[in-house]
């Protein structure tokens, strides 16, 4: 035998060396060309469990990921507040007032950021336009304090937003989208300092921001105002007792400071707001502060509770679309394993001649293993770019729009934003458990063959 | 007797050159029992047999008595329930590892089966160029001697074929081609013209003692056809596992 060996050794080197890895690359290809239709369904199962699992991640991904402004999202915590009779009976939820903003949230230790929002159900559409007279456009609009800004990371195109002055002066300035100036001004640029119409009143835009995608409903708008111009803004501060009225607040936390300091440094204030309310009501009300994370605000598959005192809640949130995700990968990736694996099994007999004929284990699982990861890469690529047509395809309709609580808002238009969508993570996550599977589905039958005697792998029935 | 091996041994395998020469196959107190949940079979009882190089061996018996296995076992495709084995005086201990053993097959044996075994997805080309693959042969190496193979089986208009479009004879010598491509020392025949009419029959027999007379290969062949086993250099026979001439 070693005569053989060291015959063969001297003249097969240089072709080995450039010829091995090609070798196999180009055995898998005229496998994949041999059985077309095998490959098809390959390819095809393995493209809609990665495009499936991609469209639920890329939905989580929009709503619970840093995403252009809400790049904090971590750190992001929405304050709001419930009323209850006091044998429990839940009577509804609030904002707050100025004063509360001013008492209970500026000096906050664990802030980084507080800032002030006029709650949606407060706010409609409005139509604008550049001067009595010309075409109006409808815009969804955003009453807010100036550090709405910095609390979502806004890329300003021009300009800077309102200012603390401007906020109490109630100044009619405003900070708009570059879609919004370019739909008004035909420009992006120098529309700082020009003026609009808005409700038969002249406004001044100060600045120009990058345009957010209507699915963060939390930071999108066509137009942003201070707070203090909303017209019924007299109204809505009226009637009611000491902090509470229509502003939601927005607390961005210092790094390293969780929900539950913040929920600490509140308590105080919740005995005095007590104790106001039953002096001016004589309702003897319960009052609970609503401190909750992005996340908690944004999956909510559990319901909510008044109090909403519970943290550890995360994972139980977030095990149902993960779940949901797993089981949108796994039934048809493992669907595709059994064909996997049945196919496999019907190349027992192919595998049996092979290595009758000198071919090694490992070559030969070398080989299975080459041919399924280059067909699950194939899927892999044909899945993302399903991924893309699909969410392409319905990013405008109704069920689309209603997994980012949007049906009651509806945007004309959803304008998608590559890098929302651009999510190697998700994407490798998807593809690496598929590729597992199907390795395995085609692995371990490959393995049992190899294990037997040859010819029991020769006889094999086909 | 043909030696072409001999330009290619090393000093120390000459010492040894006289064994290697006399005896290629030789099977010691082979046994092989097949076990199932309830029935035994001893397909193979206290066997032993040497064949020489340069034999052309046929092996008889009705059938179930062991043929195959005796076949399988040589080409190192089975493993015997005890005894030795030596091949090309190695001695084939079950603990060679898968590599030593593939490589061992590759170069040292060649098959023709009852049933062909041809790969049905390849060509005539790819499928008998395949022991040449394994053996990290390059592509246009591995082309050349192909043809060359194909052109000796008679086969060189069929190149590009698949086995579903060729005769059963045809696809016998594609498989006869692919034993011989590596220049194996020993060929193993399981039924090589089982399948074939008298006349495919024959011409395969002559392709076969053609390798033995001119290039001095080691054949066992099973048969069926006393005809055929006449026409070999010696003749064994067995009954219910045991050789009994
Ligand atoms: N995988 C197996 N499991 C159990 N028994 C087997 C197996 N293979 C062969 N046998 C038994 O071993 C015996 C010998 O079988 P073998 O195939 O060697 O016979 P053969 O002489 O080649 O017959 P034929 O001329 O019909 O090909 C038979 O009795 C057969 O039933
Ligand atoms: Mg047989």
């Amino acid at each position: 035998m070693e005569k053989t060996i060291n015959k063969q050794s001297g003249w097969q080197l240089p072709s080995q060396l450039w010829g091995r890895g090609s070798l196999y690359l180009r055995q898998a290809f005229a496998l994949i060309k041999e059985d077309k239709q095998f490959s098809f369904i390959y390819i095809a199962g393995t493209a809609v469990a990665i495009a499936s699992a991609m469209v639920v991640a890329l939905v989580l991904h929009i709503r619970m990921g840093n995403i252009y402004p809400e790049v904090n999202r971590d750190r992001t915590i929405y304050v709001g507040s419930n009323f209850t009779r006091s044998d429990g009976e839940y009577i509804g939820f609030s904002g707050y007032s100025p004063q509360a903003v001013e008492e209970m949230f500026s000096k906050l230790e664990c802030a980084e950021v507080v800032s002030a929002v006029i709650g949606p159900e407060y706010v409609f559409h409005f139509t604008v336009c550049k001067e009595i007279g010309q075409q109006e456009v409808s815009v969804s609009p955003k009453f807010t304090d100036p550090n709405f800004f910095r609390l979502y990371e806004f890329k300003f195109v021009e300009g800077k937003s309102y200012n603390e002055k401007n906020l109490k002066n109630a100044d009619r300035c405003v900070v708009i989208t570059d879609a919004l100036a370019r739909k008004l001004y035909g420009t992006t640029q120098g529309v700082v300092g020009q003026s609009m119409q808005l409700d038969y009143l002249p406004y001044r835009v100060v600045g120009v921001v990058k345009e957010v995608s209507p699915l963060l409903k939390d930071s999108a708008a066509d137009i942003y105002m201070p707070y203090t111009v909303q017209d019924q803004w007299a109204r809505l501060q009226d009637g009611r007792v000491g902090y509470v009225g229509s502003l939601e607040v927005r607390v961005l936390l210092k790094k390293g400071y969780t929900r539950e300091m913040l929920m600490d440094e509140l308590e105080p204030y919740k005995a005095k707001y007590l104790s106001m309310l039953k002096s001016t009501t004589k309702e003897d009300w319960n009052w609970y502060i609503q401190v909750r994370p992005h996340w908690r605000k944004t999956l909510n598959f559990f319901g909510e509770e008044v109090n909403d005192a519970s943290t550890t809640d995360l994972l139980a949130n977030l095990s149902m679309p993960a779940l949901f995700m797993l089981l949108l990968l796994l039934l048809p990736a493992i669907n595709l394993s059994g064909m996997v694996s049945n196919q496999m099994e019907a190349r027992v007999a192919e595998m049996g001649i092979r290595k009758a004929f000198g071919a090694k284990k490992r070559v030969l699982l070398n080989e299975v293993i080459q041919e399924n990861l280059v067909l699950t890469l194939c899927g892999g690529i044909v899945g993302y770019l399903l991924s893309w047509l699909f969410i392409t395809a319905v990013h405008n309709s109704a069920v689309f729009l209603l997994l980012f609580n949007r049906e009651e808002d509806p945007v004309e238009n959803v304008s998608l934003q590559l890098d929302m969508f651009f999510t190697p993570t998700l994407f490798l996550i998807a593809f690496v458990c598929c590729a597992v599977l199907n390795l395995m589905a085609a692995l371990i039958p490959a393995w049992k063959s190899l294990k037997k005697p040859i010819v029991e792998s020769l006889n094999q029935k086909k | 007797m043909a030696l072409p091996i001999m330009g290619e041994m090393s000093e120390g395998q000459r010492g040894s050159l006289i064994y290697i020469m006399e005896t290629i196959i030789k099977l010691t107190n082979i046994n092989k029992v097949y076990r199932t949940e309830e029935i035994e079979t001893q397909a193979l009882e206290n066997v032993n047999i040497e064949v020489e190089k340069g034999e052309f061996l046929s092996v008889m018996g009705p059938s179930g008595c062991g043929k195959s296995t005796l076949l399988n076992i040589m080409g190192l495709l089975d493993e015997p329930t005890s005894g030795e084995i030596e091949l090309c005086g190695t001695k084939i201990s079950p603990k060679l590892s898968d590599e030593r053993l593939a490589e061992f097959r590759n170069k040292t044996l060649g098959f023709v089966f009852q049933s062909f075994h041809l790969i049905s997805s390849l060509n005539v080309i790819d499928n008998v160029q395949l022991p040449l693959l394994y053996r990290g042969v390059g592509y246009s190496e591995r082309i050349r001697r192909a043809k060359e193979v194909i052109d000796r089986v008679g086969l060189s208009h069929r190149m590009k074929h698949t086995p579903v479009q060729l005769s059963g004879g045809q696809c016998q010598r594609v498989a006869i081609a692919r034993a011989i491509i590596g220049n194996p020392e020993i060929i193993l025949a399981d039924e090589p013209t089982g399948n074939l009419d008298s006349k495919m029959g024959a011409d395969i027999l002559g392709l076969l003692k053609q390798l033995n007379e001119e290039d001095g290969r080691t054949i066992v062949m099973v048969t069926h056809n006393e005809q055929q086993a006449m026409q070999t250099k010696r003749i064994i026979k067995f009954l219910d596992g045991r050789q009994i001439m």
